[in-house]
């Protein structure tokens, strides 16, 4: 047990150096990918997408509609919940729903009390609420109809792309107009809530979209029937449960949350700072974790349990019991000093050895040693004790902890 | 830079001043910053670990089963106290009893840290980092660094067969004439001329001397010395198959070991030569007097590696260390086909110049599988264990047949029936 000691230690702290000449690849490639989802962000937002987007430049979108709109000097503003909707529109206002089956019967109340005339596109399920006594059917999608009324603005259109949905019903209110009848039923009508301000029921989209605004009189159908106010409110409703918040009527009720006092929330992420720090405090190791080459461990035995294993899935019976019966004679060829294993002759002698110091017949002994493979397993275990039985008849001892070995 | 558990309780601690008193995120904030700032205090006024100076000192070597103490010196040189805790890295078979230990070490003051080792495996063990976290005065947060401070511990074998050498050395003792039995037999040479006493054999009278002399004078006899023993470890992958607990490598260190202790203090000149495909250990002329030491600090770093040894380089590697005739004793396993492969071919050119003792590490789990009866599992199995076993005494009797001596025994037998060999040949005059 010598004792001696060595230089210093050598500190594997970085420096500040290191630290930079660590992180400064990582630290370019984030700042690199953040100017580039920046410059992608400013790219993609100045084009909008989506079902009548005034803003939208795809098939679906209404971007030339509202420019055409814009030209004509109506002031167009877009919408995206009831509450804005409610407080931008006036009773000499058109306001363009562009889903109005989204909205529940108690917006619908709210938008119809602002007295604004309202431009509907495909309404279906909700038409009564909007114009009670009136209701919407399937009807053929012809592609081109002519307009078949005295609207004006049908009739300076002339043939447009309507149809899809027809509606039914009373049309006396009001100015009660019913145009492009396609299976019948008018797929444009223009009616009149229970207040008295106007409703115009579009059966389809298509007019209105940049795909199909150049087809037919669909432009001047749309233009007549969204620039006849100065003001147009384009209200694309979002789904109820996005707008609960906004404090709606008594069938919305408002998020758990809201229930809660205010206090709560603030201490909840106070709480939630506090386990970030725990797990911080938690995570830290105290140094690296040390490792080592571990030694190979294969049991010695290994192929042997190996081969009992293909003896067993090939049921070699013969091969087992010629081995067991092998070892059995070269154990007892070994202990009455015989010369073992070597040619049917050592056997034979064997056997007569073995009858006359057991008293067992000849026969016998020499079935076990040399007679056919057992039938099956049971017969081979049973010829494993027999040949121990033998072995322990013949040696006067246990048999299988001798072994013969040479030296 | 760390953070304790305080933080964390100082941040729950302000939830309940933020919903008492500002329950708004500018409360959150603000407490939020408290806390940071608190800890970054602490940061700034804890110790460097980077200032400390580090060193070790204690034990080089230990025993496997027994214990080192290995001692490390903190100074530290920095302006700032350092408190906190200290991790001495060990890898994890060196067997340290407490790697982490808290430490207070002033500026400009020195401290002794002690780490108890209890090692699970032979060989050399390296110790890693020194990690020391130190925290600030008010306990919550704190800064963290790491030392190297190489040293290693070589852990030797056991040397369990140790307990048969006092029996084998006092039979070498009657073989060598001091002890009061003498045997003349062939394999001892003539030592002196004495008086005759009663109790001699008569044999042993020289007449010629007597009627030179005028009183009766008998001639004195000792066993042969000065012969060459050539220990030779199989290192390759049949010394990595595990024998009970452990690999059969370690068997043969074990016989290695005894079988040099015995032929050293027996006055003959023992080689030692570990090889696989290449000289893996080689201690030549070891003395009586320090002959266990370097053998077991060549044995010590000994690991079995997975190759298929090559008996030819083998044969000419102790061609060269043997020109005359020595005992060449090889300890590997009697694997059927490695050994009929590799050493069978070769061993006769081993076998017509030098005395040859094959020493073979059995496997004693065969035995058990061959006794194993009752289900037709069981029988397979014994039919396995009796294919092996009829194939290693077929080996053992060819190597016989060539001239080799055979020993094959269980690991804790091993030793013993080597050494017992070896003075049965050295007894019958045959080194």
């Amino acid at each position: 047990m010598s004792t001696a000691t060595l230089p210093e230690s050598r500190s594997l702290d970085p420096t500040g150096a290191d630290q930079w000449r660590r992180w400064r690849r990582p630290l370019a490639t984030v700042v690199l990918l953040l100017l580039v989802a920046i410059v992608l962000g400013i790219v993609q937002s100045s084009a909008g997408r989506g079902y009548l987007n005034p803003e939208g430049v795809d098939n679906a979108g209404a971007r030339a509609l509202s420019r055409l709109l814009a030209g004509q000097g109506v002031e167009i503003t877009p919408v995206r919940t009831t509450a804005d909707a409610v407080a931008a529109a006036g009773p000499d206002d058109t306001v363009l729903v562009t889903v109005p089956d989204l909205l529940t019967p108690g917006q619908i109340d709210r938008l119809v009390d602002t007295g604004a005339r309202l431009v509907l596109v495909a309404a279906d399920v909700r038409v009564p609420d909007y114009a009670p006594g009136l209701s919407a059917v399937l009807v053929d999608d012809p592609g081109s109809t002519e307009p078949d009324c005295a609207l004006p603005a049908a009739q300076r259109a002339g043939s447009a792309r309507l149809g899809g949905l027809g509606y039914t019903g009373d049309l006396s209110r009001s100015a009660g107009a019913a145009c492009y009848p396609v299976d019948g039923e008018p797929s444009l009508a223009v009616t009149a809530t229970e207040s008295g301000n106007e409703v115009v029921l579009l059966g389809a989209a298509d007019p209105l979209t940049n795909e199909h605004l150049d087809d037919d009189g669909n432009a001047a159908l749309a233009l007549g029937l969204l620039g006849q106010t100065e003001r147009l409110v384009w209200y694309r409703p979002v789904p109820e449960a996005a707008e609960a918040s906004d404090g709606g009527g008594d069938d919305q009720p408002g998020a758990f949350t809201d229930q809660l006092p205010g206090w709560v929330r603030a201490a909840v992420w106070q709480l939630a700072i506090a386990v970030a720090l725990a797990a911080i405090w938690r995570a830290r190791r105290l140094g690296r974790l040390v490792t080592e080459p571990l030694p190979v461990v294969v049991r010695a035995s290994e192929t042997t349990e190996g081969r009992a294993r293909l003896y067993r899935r090939g049921r070699s019976r013969e091969h087992a019991a010629m081995l067991l019966r092998t070892a059995a004679i070269r154990r007892l060829a070994a202990t009455m000093r015989l010369p073992g294993e070597s040619g049917p002759g050592a056997v034979d002698a064997l056997v007569t050895t073995l009858a006359a110091r057991t008293g067992r017949p000849a026969a016998e002994i020499a079935a076990l040693l040399t007679g056919p493979p057992p039938a099956d397993d049971t017969a081979l275990v049973r010829l494993a004790d027999d040949i121990d039985a033998l072995e322990n008849a013949g040696t006067g001892s246990s048999p299988t902890g001798k072994d013969p070995r040479p030296s | 830079m760390v953070i304790t558990g305080r933080v964390a309780a100082l941040a729950a601690i302000g939830a309940v001043v933020v919903a008492a008193a500002v329950p708004s995120w500018a409360g959150v904030l603000a407490v939020t910053a408290v806390v940071l700032a608190l800890a970054l205090a602490d940061v700034a006024l804890a110790g460097s670990p980077r200032a400390l100076r580090l060193s070790r000192s204690g034990d080089r070597t230990a025993r496997l089963g027994t214990s080192a103490v290995v001692r490390l010196s903190v100074h530290n040189a920095g302006a700032r106290r350092v408190r906190g805790v200290l991790r001495d890295a060990w890898p994890p078979s060196a067997g340290a009893v407490a790697d982490r230990v808290a430490v207070d070490v002033p500026s400009g003051e020195r401290r002794l840290v002690e780490t108890e080792l209890r090692p699970t495996r032979r060989g050399d063990r390296a110790a890693d980092r020194v990690t020391v976290r130190s925290i600030g005065p008010l306990g919550l947060a704190g800064r963290q660094g790491s030392h190297a401070v190489p040293w290693t511990v070589r852990v030797l074998p056991p040397f369990h067969a140790r307990r048969h050498l006092p029996s084998r050395l006092a039979r070498l003792r009657e073989l060598d004439g001091r002890a009061a039995v003498r045997v003349r037999g062939q394999g001892t040479e003539f030592d002196s001329l004495r008086e005759y006493v009663r109790g001699d054999d008569v044999r042993s009278i020289d007449w010629r001397a007597t009627a030179r002399h005028g009183g009766v004078v008998v001639r004195t006899w000792r066993p042969e010395r000065d012969r060459h023993v050539l220990i030779v470890l199989d290192t390759g992958r049949t010394s990595a198959g595990r024998v009970g607990d452990e690999p059969r490598l370690d068997a043969a260190i074990d016989t290695a070991l005894l079988l040099g202790a015995l032929a050293a203090r027996a006055g003959d000149r023992v080689d030692l030569l570990a090889f696989d495909r290449q000289v893996r250990a080689d201690v030549a002329r070891l003395d009586a007097t320090d002959v266990l030491r370097r053998m077991v600090g060549a044995l010590a770093v000994l690991e079995p590696e997975l190759l298929e040894t090559d008996y030819r380089q083998l044969v000419a590697e102790v061609a060269a260390r043997a020109r005359q005739h020595a005992l060449v004793v090889i300890v590997t396993g009697l694997d059927s086909s490695a050994v009929e492969l590799g050493l069978l071919p070769v061993i006769g050119r081993l076998t017509t110049r030098h005395t040859v003792l094959v020493a073979s590490v059995a496997d004693p789990r065969l035995a058990s599988l061959a006794a194993g009866r009752g289900d037709s599992d069981a029988v397979y199995a014994a039919a396995a264990a009796e294919h092996d076993r009829l194939a290693r005494a077929q080996v053992a009797e060819l190597l016989t047949r060539r001239g080799a001596h055979v020993v094959d025994r269980p690991p804790a037998d091993l030793p013993p029936a080597v050494a017992d060999t070896y003075l049965e040949l050295k007894a019958t005059g045959r080194l």
